[in-house]
């Protein structure tokens, strides 16, 4: 069933307004128009078949210097998947130093997407176990 | 079963007063305060002002004890070491109909005797004060009328009760009082009973409450809300005085003047209600202050203003200012109608009921080791840069600020958490030093304070609490 | 304390000071010190852990800390000096008072000094919203701080008063921490925020966004236990009558717009402009007194953080030629806002250099153009689809274009 939609883009701050029409079930894009550069024409192209976000949050730290570590999925993953990885990040804890950068999971919940962190900490020196 | 001499209940600025006053003398003393901090309802919302006393009810108990306080402050503060200064008051007159009013306004002065009240012209009203309106017809001029920290008085007071012995119980309220043979025997409280042989009702705006455990409920108290602004330190428009209004019989009206701490006070309000928890501000209150206030200055800018709030003024029906005891009830005072001048009145009331109970047959002797003086937590924002470098040489935690607009320490907040009867909440930090009073209104500041109140009282953030047991800062832990 | 004197001081060690004493450092400056009150360097951008950063600068899409990470490690290459936890309490004549736990109170002396202190948030109190005092209160940016760096939970059920970016930001980081938010109250008839955050934030979780919407009373004697939020009238920004609903929840987050943080700077008598609240300053960031430099948030709020390091690096630039004695100054031409323009920063322009002109619309206009006029003459112009007031923009002028004009106006219609 052929449907349009209207997306305003995300990937940069300018915010195009670009019409997709096409199946959206079947995945085939039939005409899309709006996009000013090609990162858009991708984003609204995976948008009206398979919507992606990155998701970032951050996991519990142990023997570190900040009680948390920020983290995020090195590049989006399908929208529908946001809540399941929260729930998979709760359970992360890292210990020591970490450096941004650095894997925390690496294949995301199967995306093959790896969730990096994006801050970093140092070896908490005392034996507080951390906050 | 607990076991004390004199129960006082209430710890605003009435019962912080007599706690102090009591303290001098050798007896046991416990106050039973029903909020978790110092401060009581009234005591911690008003104009922050100390009154001479001129325009009160000639001849009345209130006239007699505001009027003996006001000289008092001097001694009281410096010992208690409580921001105080005499900056004076002015009471203009815009109107033909209000200049008419002023000599009637000064002889009642001098009835209440408050004798250095002076007229001066509107010429001479708009040098002191430039701000006035133009307008301005001539006044009255009352040197005495002074500006005080309201938080640091009750709380001066009540650190140095304790320090001297009192005994607080915080987050304890009063629900009821036994008597047998005609006297007191006995107060109840949540936190279980206490064995008294006097009990003083300072309860301010539940008094009535108080009074009808003994059946002494002649009256009623309803609340008065009076609602607020407080304006930026850097507001265009600023007083360096105490500027009132022609006052009527309901209140003494709105005013505007500075507080201890640069900031401009406006307000208040007087609303009659019924809720005595109901504390909101509405907007229809606060246009009123705008509009009557700018009568007086034209050009106050209420933009400017940071926060606003709301106090409940204990209003006695039938009104005025009463401390009763009974010669059918031994060993009870009750104590009603403090309205409006509450802050002021406290130490004389003190002072007065000490004596009434003497006269009534207390055995009181006087301590030869009271201790009047109360250091407070140093002010790091009035000190010199030498004096700073001096405190973090001691303590380097007064290195580190963490409240960005009033400039408190990391130190301070140690202190003040420590020290007798100290803070135990966020309002409890902010009322004993100003961190998250300022602009920022604890966007800066707050989260820090969240963190330094668990480690320094041993509890998990989650439990930090804003005041009173419900106000948690915080819904959980993240991770 | 030491007697050093250094090139250029920088107040603030979040994204402008950081790119400031890049710049500086690159521009030859041997002595670069930053002071930072945080207990790390990058400031406001620890805690921003989402994307969107960096696009500009780095051509990748970046959060907040690893933005942040990218400028320390060249700050920390570059070899420029650092307080960490050291609070400034005065700027004074070529020299800045701080005080810290380490070193106490010390003045360290500048040739020049750069102001970089960002911005604070707009509170509760500011905008008057009547009702009681309860916890749970915050504006957004505490409440992101307490999240992302404390490790600790404001509110279960919120509602978020203002569509600033932080606000929306907010709205998707409580969502996904399990918190429901039941809605977010803007009162123009406009989102305040990027357009982007409107998607991704709130269309993403189906979080109603009011427009011309207001919140009338705070309820919750304790802690919050609900808010009335009522329609506005567009044209008076009034409440309407009748159209107040509560709103139950426990939390209410603030995102009523972001205020430069100037206290050091009215001190130090630096001229700020009415509008932006912030130092007046040229193209070279330079402020009324001539060894005073101004750079990011604290001077205009903006929207990217690309931008701000642009113009950091810029202001690094140009203070650190001025501790050299090398900055060259003529007679300066004032930029106007003309048609729909909020404001214009650079407030001043020195023609012999080009200028960058940022600028900020005051309405939301579709189909416009950007007319730049030097005096009266029309020395450059462009059309843009849309332009709102959330999103800056800007034009370049050169040194031929306005040389001996008296002043340059921007109009956008």
């Amino acid at each position: 069933m052929t449907t349009e939609k209207k997306i305003i883009c995300i990937t940069c701050p300018q915010g195009c307004l670009i019409t997709v029409k096409g199946d959206a079930e079947k995945g085939t894009i039939e005409s899309i128009e709006g996009f000013t550069c090609k990162r858009g024409k991708t984003y609204a192209e995976n948008e009206f078949t398979h919507p992606l976000r990155i998701l970032t949050s951050s996991v519990k730290a142990e023997g570190a210097t900040a009680p948390l570590v920020a983290v995020r999925t090195r590049t989006a993953i399908p929208k529908e998947l946001l809540f399941k990885g929260m729930e998979e990040i709760r359970k992360i804890t890292v210990k020591g130093a970490v450096n941004c950068g650095d894997v925390i999971v690496a294949n995301f919940l199967g995306t093959g997407v790896d969730l990096i962190a994006t801050s970093s900490t140092e070896a908490c020196k005392c034996n507080c176990k951390g906050k | 079963m607990k076991k004390t001499d004199i129960v006082i209940i209430g710890a605003g600025a009435v019962g912080s007063a007599l706690a102090r006053e009591l303290s001098k003398y050798k007896l046991d003393v416990t106050v039973v305060e029903k909020n978790e901090d110092l401060g009581g309802d009234s005591s911690k919302s008003n104009s922050a002002i100390i009154h001479t006393g001129y325009d009160a009810k000639p001849g009345t108990l209130e006239s007699q004890l505001v009027v003996a306080a006001n000289p008092m402050y001097d001694k009281i503060t410096e010992e208690l070491d409580i921001p105080f200064k005499r900056i004076g008051a002015l009471l203009p007159a815009f109107t033909q109909e209000q200049f008419e009013q002023l000599p009637a306004l000064k002889h009642k002065a001098m009835m209440n005797r408050v004798y250095d009240v002076e007229y001066r012209t509107g010429e001479q009203l708009l040098k002191m004060e430039p701000n006035l309106n133009p307008e301005v017809k001539g006044g009255l001029y009352i040197p005495r009328e002074s500006i005080i920290d309201p938080f640091l008085l009750c709380i001066g007071l009540a650190e140095n009760a304790a320090d001297n012995g009192v005994h607080f119980l915080l987050g304890t309220k009063c629900t009821g009082i036994k008597v047998e043979e005609g006297a007191v025997t006995t107060v109840q409280t949540t936190a279980g009973d206490i064995e008294t042989k006097y009990v003083i009702n300072a309860a301010g705006l539940y008094c009535d409450e108080v009074a009808g455990y003994v059946g002494k409920n002649d009256y009623y108290v309803t609340p008065r809300k009076g609602q607020f602004y407080i304006l930026d330190k850097n507001t265009t428009c600023k007083v360096g005085m105490i500027i009132l209004p022609i006052p009527t019989k309901v209140t003494k009206g709105k005013l505007m003047c500075p507080t201890m701490h640069g900031n401009m006070l406006v307000g208040p309000t007087a609303e009659d209600m019924l809720d005595k928890t109901d504390k909101s501000t509405n907007a229809e209150g606060l246009a009123s202050i705008a509009t009557d206030v700018r009568k007086m200055i034209p050009n106050v800018n209420l933009r400017d203003t940071i926060t606003q709030y709301s106090g409940l003024r204990a209003q006695r029906n039938p009104e005025g200012l009463n401390i009763d005891v009974y010669d059918d009830l031994k060993g009870y005072v009750n104590i009603s109608g403090v309205r409006s001048t509450g802050l002021t009145g406290s130490v004389a009331i003190a002072k007065y009921v000490v004596d009434l109970m003497i006269e009534g047959g207390m055995h009181a002797e006087f301590k030869t080791d009271f201790n009047p003086i109360r250091h407070g937590t140093p002010r790091f924002a009035e000190m010199t840069n030498e004096e700073r470098a001096t405190l973090i040489a001691k303590d380097p935690r007064y290195g580190n600020v963490i409240c960005r607009c009033e400039t408190v320490t990391e130190g301070q907040i140690c202190d003040a958490i420590h020290r007798t009867l100290g803070a135990r909440s966020v309002d409890g930090v902010k009322r004993r030093l100003r961190a998250g009073m300022g602009r920022c209104q604890g966007g800066f500041c707050g989260p820090r304070v969240i963190e330094i109140l668990a480690r320094e009282l041993g509890i998990t953030p989650e439990e930090v609490r804003k005041n009173d047991p419900g106000s948690e800062m915080l819904t959980g832990k993240g991770r | 304390m030491s007697k050093k004197i250094y090139d250029v001081i920088i107040v603030g060690g979040g994204p402008a000071g950081l790119a400031a004493a890049v710049g500086a450092k690159k521009a030859g400056a041997e002595n670069v010190l930053i002071v930072e009150r945080d207990i790390s360097l990058g400031g406001i951008l620890e805690q921003c852990i989402h994307p969107g950063f960096g696009l500009k600068t780095f051509g990748e899409e970046l959060t907040g800390p690893e933005y942040a990470r990218r400028y320390i490690k060249e700050v920390l290459d570059l070899g420029v000096e650092y307080k960490l936890g050291t609070m400034v309490l005065e700027v004074g004549d070529h020299s800045v008072t701080g005080v810290n736990q380490k070193d106490g109170l010390f003045v360290a002396e500048g040739k020049s000094i750069i102001l970089a202190m960002g911005c604070r948030e707009r509170t509760r109190g500011a905008i008057m919203t009547p009702g009681t005092r309860p916890a749970g209160v915050y504006t957004a940016g505490a409440a992101q701080r307490l999240i992302n760096r404390q490790n600790m939970m404001v509110g279960k059920k919120v509602v978020i008063l203002g569509s600033g970016d932080i606000g929306m930001i907010m709205a998707r980081r409580m969502t996904l921490e399990g918190a429901k938010v039941l809605a977010v109250a803007e009162i123009m008839d406009y989102t305040a925020g990027l357009t982007r955050n409107r998607v991704q934030c709130l269309e993403d979780f189906g979080i109603p966004l009011l427009l011309s919407h207001t919140i009338v009373e705070i309820k919750g004697n304790k802690r919050v236990e609900g808010v009335v939020i009522a329609e506005v009238d567009p044209a008076t920004k009034k409440p309407i009558e009748g159209t107040e609903k509560l709103y139950e929840c426990d939390t209410l987050l603030l995102s009523c717009g972001l205020i430069p943080e100037n206290e050091l700077s009215k001190a130090a008598e630096i001229k700020l402009n009415r509008i932006t609240s912030g130092p007046e300053v040229n193209q070279f960031m330079q402020t009324n007194k001539p060894y005073v430099f101004a750079c990011g948030n604290v001077v205009h709020v903006n929207d990217l953080a690309d931008n701000v390091s642009e113009e950091s690096e810029r202001a690094g630039k140009y203070a650190a030629l001025y501790a050299a004695g090398k900055l060259t100054q003529g007679k300066e031409i004032p930029t106007v806002p003309g048609t729909n323009v909020r404001y214009i920063c650079p407030q001043r322009v020195c023609p012999e250099e080009p200028a960058t002109l940022f600028f900020r619309a005051a309405a939301p206009q579709k189909n416009v153009t950007v007319k730049v006029l030097a005096d009266d003459k029309e020395i450059f112009s462009k059309k843009l689809i849309k332009i709102n007031p959330g999103e800056m923009e800007k034009v370049e002028v050169k040194p031929e274009q306005i040389a001996g004009a008296a002043a340059i106006t921007i109009n956008v219609i």
